[in-house]
């Protein structure tokens, strides 16, 4: 008797927020005229009994919702909050069915409303006023109604990469990981350029196309933009408590200067601060040569301040594998205190391999690092 | 300052604020009245307030919107046009569409595959009538909805917290085991325990014990209710008894012992009185199964499922909470003589019935085991029969 709408939903859902996507807009009139022209008000058409009609009220505003948070872009948030709108004021049950609110999400809630009334979208910010003053939500502890249903696994939403925001590719780009590959690749071509100088410790000098600093200069970019991202995120957030306990309005404007468009996406902030500390801990990328009197024993690593028993080993590759687990182990230790915080961001864990070919300044043809790493 | 403290002290994540202990399942243990508090630091008043319906106070607010954003009249009308809640309309005025008939040239997933179960249900419906079960659930919804207080004493607080439970049958037949039949009932944060104790109806409360073929006009005397009156609540390591009655002995002293008499992997339970206790004072976690016990061994699963913030839609008469919101229907069971009338009395070891044991209605029992004048005839045990179905 009871038809199991979630997946048809899904795919409403995001056929219409697909479209509003392509419009490359955040105006309302946009989003309203793809509502029209999909005829959308119609979904809640069909004969149903109450119950079933309520049921699907309440599931559509659910599916809905999911879209209005991170790690989501901000056009398909700004989208998602006009799908919430519209399916709330069209939908047939009386009294209406509300959208659930829980204290966890109300960050987030809260420093998009700052973002899209800083950046001026007067249509979107009148939008959810009107949605708070009517009454539009449940403040709730926790977003949807739990059973304690452990033998019924309820299906979880998966997270549409197309709407994916574009502010975390950054730092999944850029990861210990990737920098270990490029570090690898780096000593490889240092290698390789020796290996046909004339001088077998040094390259020739005609044969020094790009950077030596490559890698930390790549380390010190991502880390630099992810604490100008974290400062603006703390800046914002100081603002918006400040102004909740009244504070004068001149320190709020100081504050928030620069702060634009879907900038204050509270990403996972507990796996960005753990990539950090990965990523300093380890210090990969500075490889220096190593002096005359030593030229016998290659130089791996060197560490550059913290975890400074990394002392100076004839084979790199135990190292290495040595560190990388102690990294991942750090990592586990996380992991399972914060199962959610990790769960939310899955894509970070599977990275992308940097093929040679992408490394533009390389001239020549570098075979594969021959050292296996455990992964 | 003071503020400057404050804003320090608020850089920590709070840690009343509910978050899963086991995604999708259960939340951690949270403190049912911060719920409230957290909530009222965070909103504008006027996002949880109850309206005056009649008033509409939306051109007042859209001038105070446009005054904050800086913006003139003219844009705030030409928002407020590009806004309106006609954009949303997909049929062109003249058009008033059959909200039953769905568009064959629908583009909508949901459209389709609801019309296909549509057409699937026309071809095999034999009779057109609505379920009874969704007549039952409609009932008991419109019980809740909407009502305002006569006296204005009695209405809700703004802000006030409503926690929603399901209460589980006990199981106590095998038709309840793969089910697992229930009751919805909401109840507000500053209730307390002991009046969602009153207002839970279990048959077993209404048992009649005693043999009565001899005397069957003495049936109705006392029922279990009022002979045990003891039951608690045991909710993250606590249990509350109800001491209200001289009657009520502490029924969690057993568990208590047992759990101190050796090693057992708990930490040590505390108790507490359930008069004493409102809903607002409670630890608990969202979602996990709690206990409610009374007879002695009647064991019900509670498991909270909801927490939120009173909404003005919902009832606001506090007079009427503890609300039941959803019941599962249970059948009853007939009289096996007239099939008619729901069974009052069963027998055992009867030599006038068919079956061991048989279920009678007050009349036909009568009518099959006594005389005119009152006088037993034959062999046979009888026993007062409550059907669980008497809360339907």
């Amino acid at each position: 008797m009871n038809v199991c709408y979630t997946d048809t939903l899904k795919a409403d859902c995001e056929d219409l927020l697909t479209r509003f996507q392509l419009t490359d807009s955040v105006r309302y009139e946009d989003f309203s005229a793809l509502w029209r022209e999909m005829k959308f008000s119609t979904i809640f058409h069909g004969k149903m009994g109450d119950v079933e009609k309520r049921n699907f009220s309440r599931e559509a505003l659910s599916t809905a919702c999911h879209y209005f948070f991170p790690p989501y872009s901000f056009q398909i948030r700004v989208g998602a909050l006009y799908l919430l709108y519209g399916l709330y004021n069209t939908q047939l049950c009386q009294p209406k069915e509300a959208i659930r609110l829980a204290l966890k999400d109300w960050e987030e809630v809260e420093a998009f409303q700052q973002d899209v009334i800083n950046a001026q979208h007067f249509d979107a910010a009148y939008i959810l006023r009107k949605m708070f003053l009517t009454k539009v939500f449940h403040f709730t502890a926790m977003p949807h109604l739990l059973f304690y249903r452990i033998k019924q696994k309820m299906p979880r939403q998966e997270i549409c990469e197309e709407f994916r925001d574009r502010t975390a590719k950054v730092n999944t780009l850029i990861t210990t990981d990737a920098l270990e590959e490029i570090t690898n690749v780096h000593e490889h071509y240092q290698k390789m350029k020796c290996a046909i100088s004339s001088d077998k410790t040094q390259p020739d000098k005609a044969l020094s196309l790009i950077k030596q600093d490559l890698v930390s200069d790549l380390r010190n970019f991502a880390l630099d933009f992810h604490e100008w991202q974290e400062n603006r995120k703390r800046k914002l957030k100081h603002a918006l408590k400040k102004e909740a306990h009244g504070m004068e309005e001149e320190k709020k404007e100081e504050e928030e200067d620069g702060a634009g468009e879907g900038s204050s996406q509270v990403n996972e902030s507990s796996v960005r601060a753990q990539m950090l500390e990965k990523i300093k801990s380890k210090s990969y990328g500075h490889v220096t040569e190593a002096p005359k009197s030593r030229r016998h024993r290659q130089v791996e690593l060197e560490s550059s301040g913290s975890g400074s028993d990394q002392g100076k080993v004839e084979k790199g590759g135990g190292k290495r594998r040595r560190l990388a687990e102690k990294g991942k182990k750090a990592l586990k230790k996380y992991e399972v205190k914060h199962e959610v915080a990790m769960e939310t961001d899955p894509q970070r864990l599977s990275m992308p391999m940097i093929a040679e070919e992408d490394d533009s300044d390389t001239k020549e043809v570098i075979p594969p690092p021959k050292r296996r790493r455990k992964r | 300052m003071a503020a400057c403290s404050t804003a320090e002290a608020n850089n920590e994540p709070d840690r009343n604020i509910p978050t899963y202990e086991i995604r999708d399942i259960n939340s951690n243990v949270v403190h049912v009245g911060s719920i409230a508090r957290l909530w009222r630091e965070r909103l504008n008043r006027k996002y949880f307030s109850f309206d005056e319906r009649d008033i509409d106070t939306s051109t007042e607010e859209d001038a105070a919107f446009g005054e904050e954003m800086g913006i003139s009249a003219e844009t705030m009308d030409e928002i407020k046009m590009i806004c309106s809640l006609d954009t949303l309309k997909c049929h062109s005025e003249e058009e008033t569409p059959d909200l039953e008939l769905i568009p064959d040239d629908t583009s909508l997933a949901c459209l389709k595959k609801r019309k296909k179960r549509l057409d699937y249900r026309e071809e095999t419906l034999i009779i057109d009538r609505i379920c009874r079960n969704e007549t039952y659930a409609n009932e008991i919804h419109s019980l809740g909805v909407g009502k305002t207080p006569t006296h204005l004493e009695d209405q809700v607080e703004e802000g006030e917290i409503v926690l929603t439970m399901n209460i589980l049958y006990p199981v106590i037949s095998h038709q309840y085991k793969e089910s697992k039949p229930l009751q919805m009932i909401q109840v507000l944060g500053s209730q307390k325990l002991t009046q969602l104790r009153d207002a839970l109806c279990c048959v077993s409360d209404l048992q009649i014990s005693g043999e009565f073929s001899n005397t069957p006009d003495l049936a109705v005397e006392h029922v279990s209710k009022d002979h045990f009156k003891s039951a608690f609540f045991y909710f993250e390591g606590v249990i509350y008894n109800d001491m209200r009655y001289p009657e009520c002995k502490d029924l969690s002293k057993t568990i208590l012992e047992w759990v101190e008499s050796r090693e057992r992997g708990y930490d040590r339970f505390q108790t507490a009185k359930m008069e004493d206790t409102t809903f607002n004072d409670l630890h608990i976690k969202i979602g996990y199964p709690y206990l409610y016990c009374h007879q002695g061994d009647c064991e019900h699963v509670v498991v909270i499922t909801d927490i939120r913030i009173i909404h003005q839609d919902d009832c606001l008469d506090k007079t009427v909470y503890p609300l039941l919101r959803k019941k599962h229907w249970i059948l009853s069971r007939k009289c096996a003589v007239c099939q008619m009338y729901i069974a009052r009395w069963v027998t055992n070891d009867d030599c006038f019935a068919p079956a061991d044991p048989c279920f009678f209605c007050d009349l036909c029992f009568r009518m099959l085991h006594y005389d005119s004048d009152g006088n037993k005839l034959g062999e046979f045990l009888a026993y007062p029969y409550v059907d669980p179905g008497i809360f339907n």
